[in-house]
């Protein structure tokens, strides 16, 4: 038998052509086109739907061990998307951003806040999903959609999630939102609030 | 040529009253030639924003200058700074200042102090502030 590398070359709107390269099948000399690779287009997020055409055979490879297919690798963004600091100061907040996530600290009367301040002079809007890990499950709790005025800031506080892992999704209309979370912790008995937890601008990561 | 720079809102701790709390806003040069940087720092007031300060610094090559707000104006109030800094380091697109932003509670009894929050650099994003605006507020000193 003898062992054929197949190299099958999608396309896809930007980011140039994926190029998947598989081990093929213990097959004869001709292989068949896979069957899982017939979509016309490729979603990154979806490995199995790969483009079928162009597929060139490569000349037979040296023996190697057998490895599986690789999946299609989800699209990255460029990387002067992914990286945020002040090495690379060009402004990139709009978007599905996430914080990743964190445990709320447990404590009394412990609030999450979370705020999206506006820089902008126009009107724009975010979506806020606040998530929360259930056993191996991750509930959206609170779902809203703000509309932030020009230069204005819409804050969300959530009561009870004390002790709990939780995640803070945003999406963001405008690179001129900026997203912030804190957990406070208020004192009754003398009316102090104290910032247990603080999640800047740069802890919301794209996604 | 400047960008601008934003913490986003943020809670400042309100302590009981023997224990002030103040925040600090540091740019820092990390070159060492002088640069000039604006700082403004605004609190949340309903839904809007009211100013409470807006400096522009000089600061001496390899040194920093300190905008300190003091308790009343920011003491349990949600507050936000933002710093319009020059982008022309030696460095290409390096930034020769660097921001910083700490609440700072300084104890009346023995006037010793600690720190609440520090809000490094990293904490701070980039937002695009028309052009205009940007050249106003930051450049090169």
């Amino acid at each position: 038998m003898r062992r054929i590398k197949q190299r099958l070359v999608l396309t896809r709107a930007r980011g140039g052509p994926i190029i998947r390269i598989r081990r093929a099948r213990r097959q004869p000399a001709a292989p068949e086109p896979e069957p899982d690779t017939t979509a016309a287009t490729d979603t990154p997020s979806d490995p199995a739907g790969a483009a079928e055409a162009p597929v060139d055979a490569v000349p037979e490879q040296p023996e190697q061990p057998e490895q599986l297919a690789q999946p299609a690798q989800p699209e990255q963004p460029p990387a002067e998307e992914s990286s945020q600091g002040l090495g690379d100061h060009r402004p990139r907040l709009r978007g599905l951003r996430t914080t990743g996530l964190f445990t709320v600290p447990a404590d009394t009367v412990m609030q999450l806040v979370v705020a999206i301040s506006s820089l902008s002079e126009d009107h724009h809007t975010a979506d806020l999903w606040i998530r929360r890990v259930d056993g191996a499950r991750r509930d959206t709790i609170f779902f809203r959609s703000l509309e932030v005025p020009a230069h204005s800031v819409q804050r969300v506080t959530v009561d009870g999630l004390s002790g709990q892992t939780v995640e803070i999704d945003v999406h963001l209309s405008s690179d001129l939102l900026v997203p912030t979370a804190a957990v406070t912790q208020f004192f009754p008995a003398d009316g102090a609030t104290v910032v247990a937890l603080y999640k800047s601008a740069g802890d919301f990561i794209l996604v | 040529m400047a960008v601008t720079l934003t913490t986003g809102m943020f809670p400042v701790a309100q302590l009981p009253a023997a224990q002030v709390v103040t925040v600090r806003v540091f740019l820092a040069n990390l070159e060492n030639r002088p640069h000039r940087g604006t700082v403004t720092v605004s609190r949340l007031s309903g839904t809007g924003k009211e100013r409470l300060r807006v400096e522009e610094l000089e600061v001496p090559g390899e040194d920093a200058r300190v905008v300190e707000l003091p308790s009343e104006e920011v003491e349990g109030h949600t507050i936000e700074v933002t710093v319009a800094v020059p982008v022309d380091g030696f460095g290409a697109g390096q930034l020769p200042l660097v921001p910083g932003v700490a609440v700072v509670s300084r104890f009346t009894g023995d006037d010793s102090t600690s720190i609440l929050q520090w809000i490094s650099s990293d904490g701070f994003v980039p937002v695009p502030v028309p052009e205009a605006s940007a050249a106003a507020t930051g450049g090169t000193g």
